[in-house]
């Protein structure tokens, strides 16, 4: 599980792509939940298509999740599509479901 | 500078693209915008500051410049560098003119960018006070069933004319003969001044 929290975009992308790409190289079936995050840029939509790329690749789990549904990050999550693209799950347990149904080890 | 105008100028660095975000969310704030305008402009603003921290000095320190303008019903807001302007990256594997710019488009009322190279670049936002009709299932609003040129005759309607009606015939697929006959009709059309057609229009 990674949790993001707060405002993130280009200063912070880096730091969490490193972190995305540990656990997918580890082979860990992974969840990313954004519910306490409050902003998201592209730099950061990025990462998160890139590492849900690298999982299919890899054949690892891999999910989204956001518990809320009220500010800058659901806008963006909604305008660019990515909500049901990705898809955002709105309740954390289907996210965890959703990535060990995807292969990988059990999310940790 | 006015009352409630807005100058930061400030090195074009990841770090302080937040400090814009923030200030400019301040003087949303102060305007009365809504929580999720407040929102929508921070995306947008953030998102124009991306593109010249990525883009114009290529690793080299510069300026990032920002203007917050109010007017009687919107907020412009300017984002300009000094930096070699916006160029096509084939091979960047940096997304942010990927989703930055239809962000962009889609939070905003309107953005323009200008500059050139090496004369660096300017995105001009403007951002009314009320948001946009926004159509969250992408549903076009209406699809015209016929094609409308509108022109003032003249010099003009040859060469557009003949192009347009060639387009329109090779997506057609037709026969060399029928082919040439549009082609005649494109000639024809364009060198009668002031033809009625039926109802204004002509069918092909």
């Amino acid at each position: 599980m990674l949790t993001i929290s707060g405002e993130h975009d280009l200063s912070t992308a880096p730091s969490l792509r490193r972190r995305l790409d540990g656990l997918l190289d580890e082979g860990v079936a992974t969840v990313l939940d954004l519910s306490p995050a409050t902003f998201i840029d592209s730099s950061i939509l990025s990462v998160i298509l890139d590492g849900r790329r690298l999982a299919a690749e890899a054949r690892i789990g891999f999910a989204v999740a956001r518990q809320t549904a009220s500010d800058a990050v659901d806008r963006v999550l909604e305008v660019t599509g990515l909500r049901t693209e990705l898809p955002v799950h709105a309740r954390l347990e289907e996210a965890i479901v959703a990535a060990s149904g995807n292969g990988g080890k059990t999310p940790s | 500078m006015t009352g409630r105008e807005l100058r930061l100028t400030l090195p074009a660095t990841p770090e302080n693209v937040i400090v814009v975000r923030q200030a400019v969310a301040g003087l949303g704030e102060a305007l009365g915008l809504s929580r999720p305008r407040i929102d929508d402009l921070k995306t947008v603003v953030s998102e124009a500051c991306n593109n010249v921290v990525l883009h114009a000095y290529e690793g080299e320190p510069g300026p990032l410049e920002v203007v917050a303008q109010p007017r009687s019903d919107e907020l412009e807001v300017q984002v300009s560098d000094q930096g070699k302007g916006f160029r096509p990256h084939a091979t960047d594997a940096d997304p942010s003119l990927g989703l930055g710019l239809p962000l962009i488009a889609a939070l905003s009322d309107s953005f323009e960018i200008s500059g050139g190279a090496g004369h660096g670049s300017r995105t001009t936002i403007r951002f009314g006070f009320v948001p946009p009709e926004f159509n969250n299932n992408g549903t076009p609003t209406e699809a015209p069933e016929e094609l409308e040129i509108a022109m003032t005759p003249g010099e003009i309607a040859k060469p557009v004319l003949a192009r347009v009606i060639g387009a329109l015939a090779a997506r057609a697929e037709l026969s060399v003969d029928r082919l040439a006959d549009t082609v005649l009709l494109g000639d024809a059309v364009s060198s009668s001044e002031g033809v009625d057609f039926a109802e204004g229009r002509l069918g092909i």
